[in-house]
């Protein structure tokens, strides 16, 4: 039985010109003890998949309109809010994107840390404290006590993610949700930081929804991935499989574009990178096609009509596209 | 490349750039060294990338190599001429031949412009092409970039990232540049996008014979587009030299360092990175001797006292003391 697992998820957002799918009939499940890595560029939908997840998706703009969302056997979506809160934080966690704007400047890290134990009725504070103390040295913050009495703006940018994991490992969740955690860090930095989530899915046997767009984190990082564009899940399977044969031609341009470090031999030419043409279409746009069609060199006149269906290629490696797949 | 001293397009002597910082009005003034004592040489056509984490002062070098900050020691020639004080004339001569495109291509366009105008905006502040031909200059720049005349009438808001930073590239060749500086020239654009420019600004090089200065920490795009690369940590290069001699057999703990820190886009090749403790130090309060010793696995007593002093090493340049 699958941790989590999505199923024809549809989320949906308000605009002048009446809803838009943001996230159109996504399915996908993450086992315990695996990351999945969800990519896409900006505007493809991961971010508002992990939003509707966690049922954070601002009501006054947007709301998850189908699917079903089941964690450990419960449906999510069907869930009373008092219900979802006492999950959220407590087995079911996210780490955002930026750490400056997720922390809040007038509370200290200490104080924002206890906040979730308070938060699901831990109010003894002397106890908080010392689990506190022990969050940030499981995340390998030097100096722990020292970090606890300090503001946000007074620590790095690295020590802000890692204060903020620690956050979401509060009471050791089932599911972590991480929304491009590496971002905004230099690259020293965010190996540091993935190599903590990774160490904590094996020591704690976590679940984790990886959201990147950096191909490389997918590569080293996820045991499977799913590529979205438009909204929807293109391609899914086991990563090493996906990336040695992708069968989307989405898939297979966005790996190629990628420029390869000490690819090159000494002395060889330098190679052009592959290029998609065109960018990425907006959720205004209604199609009743594939939403790549109007960038892919394979697309066939049915395309433009009828989304393709996922189709298994490979165990556990399906794609959502008509076309056979390069000989 | 011919050798020769008289292609010699940029010599950056022993550089440095200090702001002044002041915590209150009574205290005495601290300084940040933001660049310390950096050598470039580039030759005409070439083009060397900048690498290094935010906040080593790889901008304030770009800024200063411009000129859009005055440098507080060493020395700058362009061609030849020293420009490391020039004002009035002598700079804008001088930024005729250079021209920057900038990392946000949504910020750096104003949004009241149409896409020519803001093409020929440079011709009309640095030359007196009449407006007619300034117009078709402006129009036939962003054909070559890629654009149709007829979006040559759009403003900003109308094109995508990838368009606009198409944008931002015609503007900058518009007044036959020799040296263009790209700060991030693809970081804020979809990664599907990204090709399409780093292939773009490869066909311009050629075609129009220019030199880049590119600044990223995206190592892979450096080796894509670069001949040479300098790798700055804390105001001051630790290794420069040929990107493939130093890619393939880095010097530096440091250079080798951000090189295991990329993941590589190929699960086959599953490594963990070694990561390198600590964070990057304050600027403001650099460690004594070798700045990166906190961090360095290799540091000894030796470099917690004395810098290391650049030196050549199988082709290349690296300040390190235990360089072998």
């Amino acid at each position: 039985m699958a941790l989590l697992d999505v199923r024809n998820l549809v989320t949906e957002f308000t605009t002048p010109a009446g809803p838009r799918r943001a996230v159109n009939d996504v399915s996908f499940a993450v086992q315990r003890g695996e990351i999945l890595g969800l990519v896409g560029e900006s505007g493809s939908g991961k971010s508002v998949t992990a939003l509707s997840v966690m049922g954070l998706v601002d009501n006054q703009v947007g709301r998850v309109t189908g699917g079903n969302i089941l964690f450990d056997n419960t449906d999510l979506t069907a869930l009373p809010a008092a219900a979802l809160r006492a999950l959220r934080g407590k087995r079911l966690s996210m780490i955002f994107q930026e750490p400056l704007s997720a922390l809040n400047p007038c509370y200290t890290i200490g104080d924002q840390i206890s906040e979730a134990f308070v938060a699901h009725g831990d109010s003894d504070t002397r106890k908080n404290h010392q689990r506190v103390l022990e969050l940030l040295r499981l995340v390998h913050i030097p100096d722990p006590e020292g970090v606890l009495r300090r503001y946000p703006h007074e620590i790095s940018g690295g020590m802000r993610q890692r204060a903020m994991i620690a956050m979401a490992l509060a009471y050791t969740p089932d599911l972590l949700i991480a929304d491009e955690p590496t971002t905004a860090l230099d690259v020293t930095i965010q190996a540091q930081v993935l190599n903590l989530i990774d160490r904590l899915r094996r020591e704690l046997g976590l679940g984790v929804l990886l959201i990147t767009h950096d191909i490389g984190i997918v590569a080293q990082y996820t045991d499977r991935v799913a590529v979205m564009y438009g909204g929807r899940i293109v391609e899914t399977g086991p990563t090493a499989q996906v990336f040695a044969t992708p069968k989307h031609p989405y898939t297979i341009g966005l790996l190629g574009s990628v420029p390869r470090l000490r690819h090159r031999k000494p002395g060889e030419k330098r190679t052009r990178l592959q290029e998609i043409p065109g960018s990425v279409p907006s959720i205004a746009q209604v199609t009743q096609g594939c939403r790549f069609a109007g960038r892919c060199s394979h697309s066939m006149p049915q395309c433009e009509q009828q989304m393709p269906p996922m189709r298994e290629r490979g165990p556990g490696h399906d794609a959502a596209c008509y076309w056979e797949g390069p000989a | 490349m011919s050798g020769g001293k008289d292609d010699m397009l940029l010599e950056v002597t022993d550089l440095s750039m200090r702001f002044a910082l002041r915590s209150a009005p009574f205290k005495p003034k601290r300084h940040v060294h933001a660049v310390n004592g950096i050598n470039i040489r580039l030759r005409q056509g070439e083009t060397l990338g900048i690498v290094g984490e935010s906040g080593c002062g790889k901008t304030t070098l770009a800024r200063c190599i411009l000129r859009l900050l005055e440098p507080t020691g060493g020395s700058i020639k362009l061609n030849g001429r020293d420009i490391t004080h020039a004002k009035g004339r002598a700079l804008r001569e001088a930024r005729r031949d250079m021209q920057f495109v900038f990392q946000d291509p949504y910020a750096s366009l104003d949004p009241r412009m149409r896409a020519f105008e803001l093409v020929r905006e440079p011709l009309d502040a640095l030359t007196d092409l009449p407006r007619k031909q300034a117009d078709e200059r402006a129009i036939a720049l962003l054909e070559k970039v890629g654009l149709t005349a007829a979006q040559a009438r759009q403003y900003p808001h109308q094109f995508s990232g990838g368009q606009r930073q198409r944008i931002g590239i015609a503007r900058a060749l518009a007044l036959n540049p020799k040296l263009v500086l790209a700060d991030e020239p693809v970081s804020a654009l979809d990664v599907s996008v990204r090709a399409q420019i780093l292939n773009l600004m490869a066909d311009l090089r050629a075609e129009f014979g220019l030199s880049y200065i590119v600044i990223s920490h995206d190592l892979a795009i450096i080796e894509h587009v670069c001949d040479r690369v300098a790798i700055v940590y804390l105001g001051r290069i630790v290794e420069q030299g040929a990107v493939e001699t130093i890619f393939n057999a880095p010097k530096h703990p440091y250079t080798e360092a951000l090189l295991a820190a990329i993941p590589d886009p190929d699960p086959q090749q599953r490594r963990r990175a070694a990561d390198i403790q600590g964070d990057l130090p304050n600027p403001s309060a650099p460690p004594p001797g070798c700045a990166f010793h906190p961090r360095c696995p290799k540091a000894t007593a030796l470099c917690k006292q004395q810098a290391p002093e650049p030196r050549m090493l199988d082709g290349r340049e690296v300040s390190c003391h235990h360089a072998v």
